[in-house]
């Protein structure tokens, strides 16, 4: 049981942990956002565990394509699904910090619409999955296309961004504010967080799996 | 921040609502547990049939 498990409760403490010292550490006085800085510690986590799922997603995609078992399938269309639960998440938080920061749910930003582009991508991936009957046939297109699909994100979250002239997000092009004048309390909050969200999100996806498995009787 | 303002609240019924989350999850897993645990012996039990 605790052999199992362990990753299970430390993905847990993690974010018990970040929830907690996230509302109560001192934050850096900023302009602008103020205390809204604290929402790095809950947004950007979203975006974290999305992109390890569709990563994951991405690998067991492969794993099928060269060894066509049905498990890798199951694994790989059930990482999507908890990876566009992430993606909604980080896209619905960010629209209300956006808000109330640089005034509108939605600007002109070249993250934001990356990011809404390969959410695109991958809702058109459970469109593919869900109109195909023949299950092998399903998960042979599916797992070509998230290749594709995975492609994608990585250049409109990773690569455009920064090739941009101009982004509200730090790190992105044209914005001096990168990771690195993140303070070191900050960061003490910002990495467990991330990582808490990301094992919380392999547990999600082992649920889904283990589900799913039973109920098509797969093993 | 300042510990006058009873903001220390928030953070406390914030951790119960995750934990409380949390604790259900792993209800949750459990029980998937048994199923496949039964799912098992049934499948050996088939296989000694034959």
């Amino acid at each position: 049981m605790i052999r199992n498990m362990w990753w299970k409760v430390l993905g847990l403490l993690l974010v018990l942990y970040s929830i907690i010292a996230g509302l109560l550490i001192d934050v850096p006085a900023l302009p602008v956002i103020h205390q809204t800085i604290r929402n790095l510690f809950y947004h950007v986590s979203m975006w974290f565990a999305m992109f390890v799922m569709l990563g994951t997603s991405f690998i067991f995609s492969i794993r099928y394509l060269s060894g066509f078992r049905m498990k890798d399938d199951l694994m790989a269309s059930g990482a999507v699904y908890t990876g566009i639960f992430f993606g909604l998440m980080g896209l619905m938080t960010g629209m209300v910090w956006a808000k109330f920061t640089w005034g509108d749910f939605w600007t002109n930003d070249p993250q934001l619409n990356g990011a809404a582009v390969s959410m695109m991508a991958y809702l058109a991936y459970t469109v593919l999955r869900g109109s195909i009957d023949e299950v092998a046939m399903r998960a042979r297109i599916s797992a070509v296309y998230n290749i594709f699909a995975f492609m994608l994100l990585v250049i409109f979250l990773g690569v455009l961004p920064r090739l941009a002239d101009s982004s509200l997000h730090p790190g992105k092009g044209g914005n001096t504010s990168t990771m690195e004048g993140l303070d070191m309390t900050m960061r003490m909050v910002f990495y467990p967080a991330a990582l808490g969200w990301v094992l919380i999100a392999f547990w999600l996806l082992q649920l889904h799996t283990r589900r799913r498995a039973l109920i098509q009787g797969i093993h | 921040m300042e510990g006058s303002d009873k903001f220390f609240v928030v953070v406390i019924v914030m951790s119960i609502i995750f934990t409380g989350l949390g604790t259900y999850l792993f209800l949750i897993d459990r029980k998937l547990s048994r199923i496949e645990k039964k799912l098992k012996e049934f499948r050996g039990s088939k296989n000694n049939d034959k």
